[in-house]
């Protein structure tokens, strides 16, 4: 068991490995001079890499890694509360279109959830704007926070900073910072979440028609018990994988949706340095992110085989 | 005299044939099929069909409310935009930039992401580990995020995006097909195949291909959607199809200042790539269900 | 009072091509204590037969019967609450694929500890978990299960087809059943395994006096345990009796292929055909009118196009318009329908 983590985590270095390659070929080809040794020009550059060294931002003269820095967090607040949110609302309803499949309410909720998933990330962004701009004070747009709080950023988290924070306003920054965080959560979950009521339909009707429901049922237990007991715990360990690649996904759509939404993320950072042409600012973009969506899939994999008894024996019996 | 049959023997269809019948007896599904027939319509004969040159400017005519507003004219049908331009016709000429740029694309990430995947399959020892071990970390990257990588290092530009989302997609081929072929190779009926003889292109030709229709059919759904999102995801953020083409995702980004006085602009283009969109999917989904009853 | 009393059967499936008739005038009788024996070829009902007794029916099946009760318990008219109650606690069933039966994702032990119910519990809420996993060993050990750490901690996957099948037996006597409908138990086994389970079935009804409804297409195998047979063929019963009268006094002709069906090697001859009944076991959609075994019974006759009633002689039923062994029946036939 702790061997096979191990030997994700050499895999995954490895990828990463790989990926530096890319980034100096990159670098090699901006830059321009390419010294006798491209040898130790690549090792150099990995040890800049490695002790952090990411370019100066030629847009902003500051270090790159200072301004990954500070938007990260927010792409990461964002992914995850949509990730979260997307997972709450979609999971009891897959399994209720999975548990009655066939009937009116699940080619409903399918139909719907096509429809959803269809749906342009960036227009229906576009549109929820407008709407709350126009109808609700309530909510607003854009940003992240209200100018007037100062915030400490510790973790660059704003839902965490506001509560640990000792200034006088916190209470108030922290909704504040969640009512900032609605709209666009709301807006990426979209997706995500007709993903994940597909999945639980697929994998829960799959199970209802596996033998030990029918004997389940055959004990006297009754619908709610089988479906608690049994069925979820079947059912649920089969969708993480699915769940590793929607995450991925999510980062993708995020960077669409904080251009929109003026959300201080890494998405809209690395737009505008391609626009700026900024070399230095889109190789260690690029490669920060790159470097987080494989982690984020490595460390699905690795939870699936925790969580699936029946996946542990397939990691031993190698083909 | 009437042709009468004694001997009523029951004609066996094909899985094709089932799948067909499957598919026609949906109505929601041919409804999706004849929508897309007629998008395919505009997407060859756009420039015959479409009523004014999309990129004519008419001054005086800017941002003109569809014709169902009051203000709104039936030559310009569903209005005009901040240039002057009617947004009917840029919206069918957009058909082959977004709808028929996703096609082509998809279909050359087919061809070549299917080859891949099917020798990688068939690999076998420290090539095939190592495929393996490629597919599962570095190809699970989403194709928005492979795509905007590739444009900053191309540049923005239409024919740069559209690289970019080849080699974006063919990677979603690859992992698909890889996984699909892999899981059949290790049923038994190839070995069956295997002892009667076949060498490897029989083997996938009647073995594996007709199994794998399936995922063949899932992983096109979802390459089209996705790539015309990407397409139109990479216009509306400007490092895509640069104005003034009358690329979906471009209009869109257009519009966006004009969002308060002349919502028709955003909501139009919008609800174009929906419905395209809704219509593959549709028709994907169907087709995907009608195939498993026909293989059954 | 017969424990199981079931009368005229029908069991209709709505499919496509219209309303067929699975199960036609089923009758059974189970007095307590009873081992019958339900033997039938596959696609004879006979699971079909004990789903509807347990009660779970898909949705396109219209189950008649002029009776069905379990003891003082009408099983046709119970609600869905009732019926849970009737199925966790008076009946209970085994499978024949044991451990698909058994959830995957759990371990052997947490299942059966969770069927073992509480009523008898006296004591503090917190020690209601260790007596539960002491009555899952005591369980376990009744069933034949010697070492019960391997298996309490076991996920279904690990452990072989015999244990499975055990452990499944252990959580079906959980509850002391009255009835145990075991559904094809040993189908798929070895003979050795096989033989474990059959004494473990005899063992529960001399000790518990539970009946047993012993369901299989082995007439051989059925034979080792039950005291009375009934024999099913395309969803007609067409004999019934004890298995003496079953045996060596076959009134129906499709027993009696059944009980030829097995080839005795030391009388016959090298290179001689085995006895078989012509043809094959019709469809349900194609099925022939009036005895369903007409079109391949040696001895049928034009009479057999009426659907025979059954007769009964002394205890022994059977429906068959020309039955074998006729002059044993002479002066005492008695119709019943």
């Amino acid at each position: 068991m702790f061997l096979y983590i191990i030997r994700r985590f050499n895999l995954f270095i490895i990828t990463v490995a790989a990926l530096t390659l890319i980034g100096f070929y990159l670098s090699s080809r901006v830059d321009g001079y390419v010294s006798d040794n491209i040898v130790s020009d690549y090792l150099s550059y990995v040890f800049a890499l490695a002790s952090g060294d990411l370019g100066i931002s030629s847009a902003t003269g500051h270090p790159v890694l200072e301004e990954i820095k500070a938007v990260f967090p927010a792409t990461m607040e964002l992914c995850l509360s949509a990730f979260i949110f997307s997972i709450i609302l979609g999971v009891p309803i897959g399994t209720i279109a999975g548990m009655r499949r066939g009937s009116t309410l699940d080619t409903s909720i399918m139909g719907v959830s096509l429809l959803l998933f269809s749906i342009p990330v960036f227009w229906l962004a576009l549109l929820v704007m407008m709407y709350f701009a126009l109808n609700s004070s309530w909510l607003p747009v854009t940003g992240r926070m209200n100018l007037l709080y100062e915030i400490s950023p510790v973790t660059g988290f704003n839902l965490i900073d506001t509560l640990i924070s000792d200034a006088p306003y916190a209470k108030e920054a922290f909704i504040d910072a969640l009512k900032h965080l609605i709209l666009p959560t709301i807006v990426l979950a979209t997706v995500p979440m007709t993903e994940v009521i597909r999945q639980m339909r697929n994998h829960v009707s799959e199970v209802m028609k596996q033998k030990y429901i029918k004997a389940a049922a055959s004990k006297g237990l009754s619908k709610t018990e089988i479906i608690l007991r049994h069925v979820l715990r079947n059912a649920i360990p089969n969708i993480i994988p699915h769940l590793g690649l929607q995450f991925s996904a999510v980062i993708a759509t995020a960077m669409v949706t904080e251009a929109v939404f003026s959300w201080p993320g890494i998405g809209r950072w690395l737009i505008s340095s391609i626009y700026q042409q900024d070399h230095a600012a889109i190789q260690g973009g690029m490669l920060v992110i790159a470097i987080f969506v494989i982690f984020a899939n490595v460390l699905t994999e690795i939870i699936t085989v925790i969580i699936h008894p029946v996946r542990r024996k397939e990691i031993y019996a190698k083909r | 005299m009437p042709n009468v049959n004694v001997f009523a023997d029951e004609h066996i269809l094909s899985p094709a044939e089932q799948a067909w019948k499957h598919f026609s007896s949906q109505q929601v599904a041919m409804a999706a099929l004849w929508a897309l027939a007629v998008l395919c319509l505009f997407l060859v004969f756009a420039p015959i069909l479409a009523p004014h040159d999309p990129d004519l400017r008419q001054a005086h005519l800017l941002l003109q409310p569809p014709s169902w507003d009051e203000l709104g004219t039936v030559d310009y049908f569903l209005g005009t935009d901040d240039l002057g331009r009617d947004i009917l016709s840029r919206l069918m000429h957009g058909i082959r930039l977004t709808f028929g740029n996703a096609l082509l694309v998809s279909f050359i990430a087919l061809i070549i992401g299917t080859t891949i995947g099917i020798f990688a399959a068939i690999s076998h020892g420290l090539l095939s580990s190592v495929l393996h071990h490629i597919m599962d970390t570095a190809l699970s990257i989403p194709s928005l995020l492979l795509a905007i990588i590739f444009i900053s290092v191309l540049g923005p530009g239409l024919e740069h995006s559209l690289f970019a989302i080849l080699l974006a997609l063919i990677p979603q081929f690859i992992r698909g097909i890889y996984i699909a072929v892999d899981q059949e190779l290790q049923k038994e009926y190839i070995i069956a195949l295997r002892l009667d003889g076949a060498n490897h292109y029989r083997i996938v030709r009647y073995g594996i291909f007709p199994n794998i229709t399936e995922t063949l059919v899932n992983l096109v759904t979802r390459a089209v959607s996705s790539a015309i999102i990407d397409i139109s995801a990479l216009g509306f953020l400007g490092l895509g199809a640069q104005s003034p083409l009358p690329e979906w995702g471009a209009m869109l980004s257009g519009a966006t200042d004009l969002i308060f006085i002349a919502p028709w602009t955003v909501i139009l283009p919008g609800l174009s790539i929906l419905f395209t969109i809704f219509m593959i999917n549709i028709v994907g989904e169907s087709l995907r269900q009608s195939v498993i009853v026909g293989i059954d | 009072m017969a424990l199981l009393d079931i009368r005229n059967l029908t069991i209709e499936i709505k499919t496509p091509q219209g309303v067929l008739k699975a199960v036609d005038r089923f009758s059974i009788m189970l007095a307590d204590g009873e081992i019958r024996g339900l033997v039938g070829e596959s696609g004879s009902g006979k699971s079909l037969v004990a789903k509807a007794i347990m009660g779970i029916t898909k949705d396109n099946w219209r189950i008649q019967a002029d009776r069905m009760r379990l003891g003082d318990i009408d099983l046709l008219n119970l609600t869905q609450q009732q019926r849970r109650r009737v199925m966790g606690k008076e009946i209970a069933m085994i499978f024949q694929d044991a451990a698909a039966h058994l959830d995957p994702s759990e371990k052997a032990g947490a299942q059966l500890s969770e069927t073992i119910p509480c009523d008898e519990f006296t004591g503090h809420f917190w020690q209601r978990f260790n007596w539960r996993k002491k009555q899952a060993i005591a369980l376990l050990h009744k069933v034949g299960v010697k070492d019960h750490k391997k298996v309490m901690n076991s996920y279904p996957f690990e452990l072989s087809e015999g244990l499975c099948q055990k452990v499944m037996i252990a959580m079906a006597i959980a509850n002391k059943p009255r009835l145990l409908i075991a559904d094809e138990p040993t189908t798929a086994m070895e003979p050795k395994t096989q033989n474990q389970i059959l004494r473990l079935l005899d063992k529960l009804n001399k000790l518990s006096n539970t009946s047993i409804l012993l369901i299989s297409h082995d007439l051989e195998t059925v034979s080792l345990l039950a005291n009375t047979m009934t024999v099913m063929y395309c969803g007609q019963m067409v004999e019934s009796g004890t298995r003496e009268q079953v045996f060596n006094h076959t009134h129906h002709p499709y027993t009696d292929a059944l009980l030829r069906a097995n080839p005795d090697f030391n009388q016959m001859p090298h290179k001689t055909r085995l006895n078989t009944l012509p043809g094959q076991v019709p469809l349900l959609h194609h099925l022939p009118i009036g005895c369903r075994l007409g079109p391949r019974c040696p001895n049928a006759q034009k009479t057999c196009v009426d659907t025979p009633q059954m007769r009964k002689v002394k205890g022994h039923m059977f429906s068959c318009h020309f039955p074998l062994n006729e002059h044993e029946l002479k002066g005492k036939a008695c119709l019943k329908k």
